[in-house]
């Protein structure tokens, strides 16, 4: 097996997992929609996104490890965000506010909405490596490549 | 769903000095600048790929204009008005979805113009699976879809010149179909990304100041919370008033369906120079949650001015942003926002247009082995067309016209989420993978909407027809390629392989 199906078989997983699980969620509508069919929709749409941007880092050459983090941290918001304000008692106004929301709503648009801005764009930027994209590493490639379409 | 992002009523009127004033400058400086870029436009790719490429800071602003359509200044505040919290699901992921994008596309794309001189997406695909039938299938669904889509948003167009300028609706559907065709047709792309970084400018600084404004009526957002939590806290809870699996469906569809927008995907073959691409998800994301905030703003603020009596209740939800600018706003603040909202339906209008001239002059004719002589001239008579055909769908019936539009994103996300964005980073994926998931997702889009719109069957509450085919289409993708695995490597040529592996 090489690198490259290597990188790609665990985020491919993971998308074929979330579908099942989004399909399900779906299924569970056509009986009452219980809270299972809720569940399955956070975690499958959690597991389709983190499984997205991981199968896209580590085919950027991003170490393992990174990649492994930025998925679980993407899994980790998703679920927390949308899973613990299930939880919450009904909003009333005497909900305490934070950040001018009450708190289930803060933790989602806060927590989902926002948190992952100040990780993924600056962990993009960070680890982006420019080798590679300059105008003689792109005249190499090309010739590259057209050595291998011709082989 | 996606019957909240058309709008299919007229906008109270708001025409006033003020209005008409900063109106009619921006219409000047739009044409001033796409006369400039159309002297630019000589070959095919000026016109496809803006010819020798752009800035990131053009190509940040041109796909935050492509992707923020009329519906973030109209719909979506009058969805959130409406259906509270649960209406914000489908921005939350905006936070994501441009690292994502990024990571899973935008160099391979970059890398594959440089290599491979592809100009539109479908192109991508028919070079990914070494398949013509790809490209074609790809481009089939791209022109049914932005048909429907520009038709939506040229009806949208129409009712704004209405409330403004106080013309017909039929008058303004094809007075603002002539605006766009002449600088979409002139300047292809070209015209599209310069006029883009003005209305993408002019987006975000309205809804900087929208959100200002809303605060300050409010009491802030404390106050304008409190306000809602006295007289209707359901509104405010975790998924306001849809149920879980609606407002779930938002997220996941608004989120993983990124992946599969052209309009967005093409702007990856036009960065001049690729390791400018570092900053481009720190940029689009600050562009977008900052655009985003008059969707937030007016949705929260116009519900709160309501329950404390200090506005009527809404006739139709789609009000909440005209009536705010009419009862709430300066003049000239509305002229902005009104502003705002032509540039956010034109700029969507024009990366549309292009992309289904580009389908229908380049990939359609390369399915059947055929390559168009004067691509350049065909694709300013495609685009044309294009503009006519959904201009006259348009002045339909305003429930046919909705219907039509419902296709539009669904099919994007369901036909270029697997073939493409994943297709690029997977070896495993096959031809015949791709087009069977290609064929479902259209298949599945199709079916679910027309029994939903002819009331023939009904699809449970909050099961969405695009959210259904992605997942459909997803899944029919990974287990086709498995059942034909052993094409996986003769559908890969070696080149495109480098590009996948570089």
């Amino acid at each position: 097996m090489s690198r490259g199906s290597r990188v790609a078989s665990v985020p491919v997983a993971g998308l074929v997992l979330g579908a099942l699980l989004v399909l399900l969620s779906y299924v569970s509508a056509w009986f009452g929609a219980p809270t299972w069919g809720t569940w399955s929709m956070i975690s499958g749409s959690a597991l389709c996104m983190s499984a997205a941007i991981a199968m896209g880092a580590a085919n950027s050459h991003i170490r393992p490890a990174r990649v492994a983090l930025v998925a679980a941290f993407l899994l980790v918001v998703i679920v927390a965000g949308f899973g613990i304000p299930m939880y919450f008692p009904a909003v009333t106004v005497e909900t305490p506010l934070v950040l001018g929301l009450p708190l289930p709503v803060a933790i989602e648009v806060y927590g989902v909405g926002l948190l992952p801005v100040v990780v993924l764009p600056i962990l993009f930027a960070l680890e982006f490596k420019s080798d590679g994209l300059d105008e003689a590493a792109l005249v190499a490639l090309k010739r590259r490549c057209a050595a291998a379409r011709l082989s | 769903m996606i019957l909240a992002t058309l709008q299919t009523h007229a906008i109270p009127s708001t025409s006033t000095t003020e209005l008409l004033v900063v109106a009619a400058f921006y219409f000047v400086v739009c044409a001033a600048i796409a006369t400039w870029a159309a002297r630019r436009t000589r070959t095919s790719e000026d016109f496809f790929v803006a010819g020798q490429g752009i800035g990131l800071w053009t190509m940040t602003l041109a796909a935050m204009a492509a992707t923020l359509s009329g519906f973030i200044f109209i719909g979506g505040p009058g969805l959130l008005y409406q259906a509270g919290i649960g209406a914000l699901f489908i921005s939350l992921s905006a936070s994501m979805t441009t690292p994502m994008s990024a990571w899973a596309l935008a160099r391979r794309m970059r890398l594959l113009r440089e290599v491979r001189h592809v100009i539109t997406v479908p192109d991508a695909v028919g070079a990914r699976y070494r398949s013509p039938a790809a490209q074609g299938i790809c481009a089939a669904a791209i022109l049914v879809a932005t048909i429907t889509y520009v038709a939506t948003n040229l009806l949208a167009l129409g009712y704004v010149l209405n409330a403004v300028f106080g013309l017909s609706l039929p008058a303004g559907v094809l007075i603002g179909t002539a605006a766009v065709v002449a600088y979409s047709a002139t300047g292809g792309i070209l015209a599209g990304v310069y006029t883009d970084v003005f209305q993408g400018t002019i987006k975000a600084i309205a809804s900087v100041l929208v959100f200002v404004a809303v605060l300050r009526a409010g009491h802030g957002l404390g106050g304008i919370s409190r306000t809602i939590l006295a007289h209707e806290p359901a509104f405010l809870g975790p998924w306001g008033h849809l149920t879980p699996l609606a407002a779930l469906s938002f997220f996941l569809v608004f989120g993983l369906g990124t992946l599969g927008q052209p309009q967005v995907i093409s702007k990856y073959y036009m960065l001049k120079d690729p390791r400018q691409l570092r900053w481009y998800p720190l940029l689009m994301t600050a562009v977008l949650l900052l655009t985003l905030l008059l969707f937030f703003s007016i949705g929260l603020g116009v519900k709160a001015a309501v329950l404390a009596g200090e506005m009527a209740p809404l006739v139709q939800r789609d009000d909440a942003t005209p009536m705010f600018l009419l009862h709430r706003a300066s003049p000239w603040l509305a002229g902005i926002v009104f502003s705002g909202i032509a540039a956010a339906i034109m700029g969507t209008v024009n990366a549309f247009l292009n992309i289904g001239a580009a389908a229908a002059t380049h990939d359609l004719p390369m399915a059947f082995g055929v390559r168009m002589a004067n691509e350049l001239r065909i694709g300013r008579l495609a685009t044309i067309a294009i503009a006519a055909a959904a201009a006259v769908l348009a002045l339909l019936p305003g429930q046919l016209v909705a219907f039509l539009g419902i296709f539009a994103w669904g099919l994007f996300a369901s036909t270029l989420v697997p073939s493409l964005a994943i297709g690029m980073n997977w070896r495993g994926a096959t031809r015949v993978g791709a087009i069977a998931s290609m064929a479902v997702g259209l298949i599945v889009t199709l079916l679910l909407e027309t029994l939903g719109f002819l009331k023939i069957y009904q699809l449970p509450v909050g099961v969405m027809p695009s959210g259904l085919a992605l997942v459909l289409s997803l899944l029919t993708f990974f287990v086709v390629s498995w059942l034909t695995r052993d094409q996986a490597s003769t559908d890969l040529d070696g080149d495109v392989q480098l590009i996948m592996e570089a």
